[in-house]
Formats: C-alpha cells, sequence, structure tokens
C-alpha cells in the first residue's frame, strides 16, 4: 500500500468489491456518506504543534475490502444541552464484561488462549473433554458454542460489552449512578461475524438472522435494545457492576455458537482457515483444530466500538 | 441524535474520454523477433491459416498480447478471383470468405441480400471497376489497442511499396492514413495513401479495422500488381507478384508479405469512462468528534480537548481530522472509498465539502 502524495488536493475514489458486485447486479446506490480518520492517532493531540503533526500524518491509498477499508467513524453529536458551551468533554469507552461475581462478566480464557474466548465447536469434543468419568471443568472462556440451545439465554455463556464514561474523577461529568445521556447511549449494535464459522443464537436457542452477508461471508448482525435478552440495564447501585467507572449504557450479550461448516466431524473447512494446536486439551484428544476469528461490535450511532478474539476448536 | 453517517450527497454524472497514443514499430512486426514457427518469435499463425498475429512480445511469453492480426480477402467475381488456387492448407475458398466475413460485418448486406462491396469511394452498394477493392488486407486491431474506439484521423500505416527485399529497404515510404479523410457511415473512414492523396481503403473505428486494397489496379501508387516482386520464400522458392500472391499464396504468406513492408503503425485509441461525482457536504456541526479509540483516552476524556499538561479543558471545541470517505447504501454496506491526500481538520468553524468522483 503506497503513501499518497499529498503536496495536491485530489480524492481517490474506488468501488469496494462489494460495491463492484452491486454494481454487476444493477442495485448500486448510493445512498449516505460518512467521513473517517483511520490514519489519526490523536495522543499527538497534547504534543508542541499538533495540528502542524495532524497535517502532515501519511495517508494510505484506499483499499479495496468493504470491511478493511475504512475503520473509524467520525461522529456527529448534538450539543450537550448540560453545558453552556454545548461541547462533550468524554465519550464512550468499550470494554468486554470479564469479570464474575459482581459484573456477572464471563472470563476470556488463559494461558495459551488467552485474550480469546474459545468456541467448542462440536458436541463430540465437548463430551470427550467435560462429560464422563474421567472429564475435567471447563476452564474459564471455554463456551460450549457446538449448540445454539447450550449456549442462549445462560449468564454463563454470554459475550458481554459495556460502554459508558470510564471516569470516576474529577474531570467525570457523570457518576455510575447518572444516566449516560442520550448521545452516548448505544441502542443499536451493528456485530460483523464470519459466516463460515460462526453464527450468533437468540437469547431464547434460536438463531439469529443477519441483515446481510458480504462476499468475504463476513455476515453483518444489528441488535438493538428492542431485542429483549440481548441487552440489560445496568444497576445503577454499585460501582463494581461493571468495567466502566461512570456512566454506563445498555450492556450488550453475545451468544456465539458454530457455524455448521465447522460443527461437523468433517475437518475440510477447519484445515483450509485453521491449524493444529499440540497439547491444546489436558484430557482425552489434546491436540485440536483451531481457527482464529474476530467479531466486531460498533455502535450505530455512536463510538462504541470492540473487536473481540475468538478461537473455535474441535478435537483434531 | 448522535450519527456517524449524513445524507448531504449530491451525485452528478459526467462522461469522459482518455486518449492514448499506440505506435507499433516495424522492428517489432518484422525483424526484432524470429518469424512464425521459430522459438522465440513474436508472430503467431493460426492453426486455421486464416490469419497471422503480431503480439508486443514472444507470444508464449505469459505477459504476451496481440497488437494486431493480418488476413486477406478476395472478391468473388472480382479481378484476381477466377485464379485464385490457394487460401490455406485445407481451405482453397478461404480468401473468399474472409472476404464476405468482412464486408458482412463492417458493411452488411444490401436488400437482395448479398453482402456489400469493399470501395475506396464508399460507395458499397455496386461495384465501380476502378475503385473497387478485390483483394484487401484487413489488419485488425486488438480490443487493447483499439479499446472503445479509433479516434478520428490518427491511423497512420507506413509500408514499403518498392520490390520484396530481406530485409526491407524501407527506401520508398508510402503513408497511409485517415487523416483529413472523411467519415462514411457507421464510423467508417476513407483510407488515404499521401504522396498521391489517393484513396486506398476504409477503417472501421469502431471496430479497429483497417481494409486496405494495395493493388496497382485500383491504387496506381502501391504495389504493382505484375512487375514487382511482392513476396519471396527462399524455403519453397516462390517469388511472386502481387497477382501472383494473390492467386497462389496462402494467407499467412501474403500477411508475412505485408509485415515486412510495414515501417510504423500508429494509432491513438479512445476509452470512455463514465464518472460519477458525488458531493458531499458535512455542515459545521457534523463530524466534529470522532469513534476512533485513540480520541479517547481510558477515562473517556477526549484528547483533543487536553493542554499539553494534560489537563481537561471542557470549553475547548471538539475536532476530528478526515482521512477518508466512505460511501454506502442504504444498508449500510460501504460500496466506495474515497481518500483525501492530507488530513483536513474539521470542526464547527466551517463546513466541509468534497468531491469524490468515481470512474468506471
Amino acid at each position: 500500500m503506497a503513501i499518497l502524495e499529498n503536496d495536491s488536493t485530489i480524492v481517490d475514489a474506488i468501488l469496494t468489491d462489494e460495491g463492484r458486485r452491486r454494481l454487476s447486479e444493477g442495485i448500486f446506490e448510493i445512498a449516505k456518506f460518512s467521513l473517517h480518520d483511520d490514519e489519526i492517532v490523536y495522543s499527538k493531540a497534547q504534543q508542541a504543534s499538533a495540528d502542524s503533526k495532524f497535517q502532515t500524518t501519511p495517508i494510505f491509498e484506499a483499499t479495496t475490502d468493504n470491511v478493511k477499508a475504512l475503520k473509524y467513524k467520525l461522529l456527529t453529536l448534538t450539543p450537550d444541552a448540560s453545558t453552556t458551551s454545548g461541547e462533550y468533554t468524554h465519550l464512550n469507552v468499550t470494554r468486554l464484561v470479564t469479570q464474575k461475581g459482581t459484573q456477572n462478566g464471563t472470563p476470556q480464557a488463559t494461558g495459551n488462549n488467552a485474550g480469546y474466548y474459545v468456541i467448542i465447536s462440536t458436541e463430540a469434543t465437548y463430551n470427550d473433554h467435560y462429560q464422563g468419568a474421567s472429564s475435567v471443568d471447563v476452564p474459564s472462556g471455554f463456551l460450549p458454542g457446538y449448540s445454539k440451545i447450550e449456549i442462549s439465554n445462560k449468564e454463563d455463556t454470554a459475550i458481554k460489552v459495556d460502554h459508558g464514561i470510564n471516569d470516576d474523577g474529577a474531570d467525570s461529568p457523570l457518576s455510575y449512578q447518572d444516566a449516560l445521556p442520550i448521545e452516548l447511549e448505544e441502542t443499536q449494535f451493528r456485530v460483523k461475524l464470519d459466516h463460515r464459522l460462526g453464527r450468533l443464537a437468540t437469547p431464547d436457542g434460536g438463531e439469529l438472522k443477519p441483515i446481510f452477508i458480504d462476499d468475504d461471508y463476513i455476515a453483518t448482525y444489528m441488535i438493538t435494545t428492542g431485542m429483549g435478552d440481548f441487552t440489560e440495564v445496568i444497576s445503577k447501585s454499585s460501582q463494581a457492576g461493571s468495567p466502566i467507572l461512570g456512566a454506563r449504557g445498555p450492556r450488550l450479550k453475545l451468544y456465539v455458537f458454530a457455524a455448521p461448516n465447522i460443527n461437523t466431524s468433517s475437518d475440510g473447512v477447519w484445515d483450509a482457515l485453521g491449524r493444529d494446536i499440540t497439547s491444546f486439551f489436558t484430557n482425552g484428544t489434546t491436540t485440536a483444530k483451531a481457527i482464529d476469528a474476530a467479531m466486531i461490535v460498533e455502535g450505530e450511532t455512536t463510538n462504541v466500538n470492540i473487536t473481540i478474539p475468538l478461537r473455535f476448536v474441535k478435537n483434531a | 441524535m448522535a450519527t456517524k453517517f449524513s445524507t448531504n450527497v449530491k451525485e452528478t454524472f459526467t462522461l469522459d474520454y482518455v486518449k492514448e497514443q499506440i505506435s507499433v514499430t516495424g522492428s517489432v512486426i518484422s525483424g526484432t523477433y524470429p518469424e512464425p514457427g521459430v522459438a522465440g518469435s513474436n508472430i503467431k499463425d493460426a492453426t486455421t491459416g486464416m490469419f497471422q498475429s503480431v503480439y508486443d512480445y514472444p507470444h508464449l511469453s505469459q505477459s504476451a498480447q496481440v497488437a494486431f492480426d493480418i488476413t486477406y480477402g478476395v472478391r468473388t467475381g472480382g479481378e484476381f478471383a477466377a485464379s485464385v488456387v490457394s487460401g490455406t492448407a485445407r481451405d482453397t475458398q478461404a480468401k473468399f470468405n474472409i472476404y464476405d466475413q468482412m464486408a458482412a460485418l463492417m458493411l452488411g448486406y444490401d436488400q437482395t441480400g448479398s453482402v456489400r462491396v469493399f470501395d475506396v469511394s464508399g460507395n458499397f452498394d455496386s461495384v465501380n471497376a476502378s475503385s473497387v477493392m478485390d483483394a484487401p488486407v484487413f489488419i485488425n486491431l486488438s480490443r487493447l489497442v483499439t479499446k472503445d474506439e479509433l479516434q478520428k484521423g490518427t491511423f497512420e500505416l507506413k509500408i514499403d511499396a518498392s520490390a520484396w527485399a530481406d530485409p526491407q529497404g524501407f527506401s520508398t515510404l508510402t503513408t497511409i492514413t485517415d487523416s483529413g479523410s472523411t467519415d462514411v457511415e457507421n464510423g467508417l473512414r476513407i483510407l488515404k495513401e499521401t504522396t498521391s492523396n489517393t484513396n486506398v481503403g476504409i477503417l472501421d473505428r469502431y471496430r479497429g479495422i483497417a481494409a486496405i486494397q494495395l493493388s496497382s489496379s485500383v491504387v496506381s501508387s502501391l504495389i504493382d500488381d505484375s512487375t514487382v516482386n511482392f513476396f519471396v520464400s527462399g524455403t519453397a522458392a516462390r517469388s511472386w507478384d502481387f497477382e501472383e500472391s494473390i492467386h497462389s499464396g496462402t494467407i499467412v504468406e501474403l500477411a508475412t508479405a505485408l509485415r515486412h513492408r510495414i515501417y510504423n503503425l500508429e494509432i491513438n485509441n479512445v476509452t470512455q469512462l463514465n464518472t460519477a461525482l458525488y458531493t458531499v457536504t458535512a455542515n459545521p456541526s457534523d463530524f466534529n468528534y470522532s469513534s476512533n479509540p485513540s480520541y479517547v483516552d481510558s477515562s473517556g476524556s477526549i484528547r483533543v480537548k487536553k493542554t499539553p499538561a494534560g489537563a481537561l479543558d471542557p470549553k475547548s471545541p471538539a475536532y476530528a481530522y478526515v482521512t477518508g470517505i466512505g460511501l454506502y447504501a442504504a444498508d449500510g454496506e460501504l460500496l466506495a472509498v474515497a481518500k483525501l491526500s492530507k488530513p483536513v481538520k474539521k470542526d464547527a468553524s466551517a463546513p466541509l465539502q468534497v468531491g469524490v468522483k468515481l470512474t468506471y
């Protein structure tokens, strides 16, 4: 990816792969736009001559992948009525809820799987290690993703995401007991997940239908606060109830299960997309087939944004 | 209501034309690379024997592209028709069939259902002995060379009209062009020989085909029909004038004869570009915050509102820098991407208007 010349005002516009596909099908229609700042790292805002440093930031050529081409959107916020300037001092911080107990979170895996939620993708794998006489306890962060019934509507199998103002210091405009301003409260979550690997279950054990699946098999789901147990209001009674220290928005709960493509004894997709990891399990068949993926959660109207690492596994 | 999108997009469509000059020198057409059938040749005889192709590199190279094809046609009932004994190795009628095929394609059929005839005057509906093209050579430019069409007045072919030599001396160059010529019909133009300003053929600009009558019976300033060797083959001891070549030579032999005489071939091609211009406007109050994770610190404080000492200034106006623009479908799928050449500051002091040009 070359760096664009910046001594002239040019706009490099290209179709994404999805744009080309829609053009070929005669359904290409631009309805809206967004502005992005992917190359900008705002930590230099406090450095001397920050404006000059921002303006000399090298910018990369456009790429055609509709998922990766642009990442971070600029936001339009209506003025904050609680301040005379109308300016916001804080925006959301997005955090995984990983502590059990008061946070009622779902821990991520540890050790060699640290940072991942491990989705056990076949029932045979689950039974081999966690059922029967020689079974062991299911490790933290390992989720029974072989069944949407098993994964759904259970507090300890949901991947939970909180957002809000993570500040309880002197600058904090709102404490955990306050409501998050409506401009910052996210009520529509866009979730992206590789449709060949994972699906989202509904809290009642069904399968959530994606709003579309793009040419790279990335399925996009839209979850709103009106969709029952996908979200919940976080209690204002205790600061410890969330990793967010200040005012919080609704908690998002995601139930991920293995797609039929990989919830099978066949190794085809596993060998094509993944790898074998030896000594993965401590009992039964110790070598696992694993495919790593990233589930992206974006707020539709706010700066909620988090990438959640997933590791789909089954016995080799 | 907070949002990441704006529908303030205006769309206009325009057509642009890009012109590109293509020049194929004679050394590529004959001389630089071996003749057909020899390793490393950039000339390929069609297995059917119906035409010969000129590539830009040895044709077995993966990156080689066809520049043009050469073939010949003979008009049934024309000056040369009665004595034609050769076409391809398998088909003595090949030249007649090529003529009919090319005439049908470039000129169409008359009201009787017969193919119209090639004529250097541009009158294709009747046979005029002084201008009919009885044995035209066809130079079929590839789509890569022609693109959407040939620009008017830019076809120029320089050939040596003197006797066969190997290598050709290029001592008596003749230029054939449509420069200064006239349109006939449906993108056809008259080709002229510049020395005597006489008509020598027909150019189909849209299809990239030149039909040229090399015979002196119609165009006296070109290759003499019966006194000058047009083609000589050392391997088969063939030494033919133009008339004998048309009678007895195969299509690929005739193509080789012309190819050796080409000094240069130049055209300008034209590519039509469809351009959609999307003018996007961000109002002063729009897009002054960012969802970029670095926009806030771990507490959620907006970094651009902090002083160098780290104190948060609540009255400091928010701003963000724009480096890219996404154009979306109504369902939120990203369809096109534009990148600015340098970051542009967006704050509440002014609107930002950018024209995003999408060409396809």
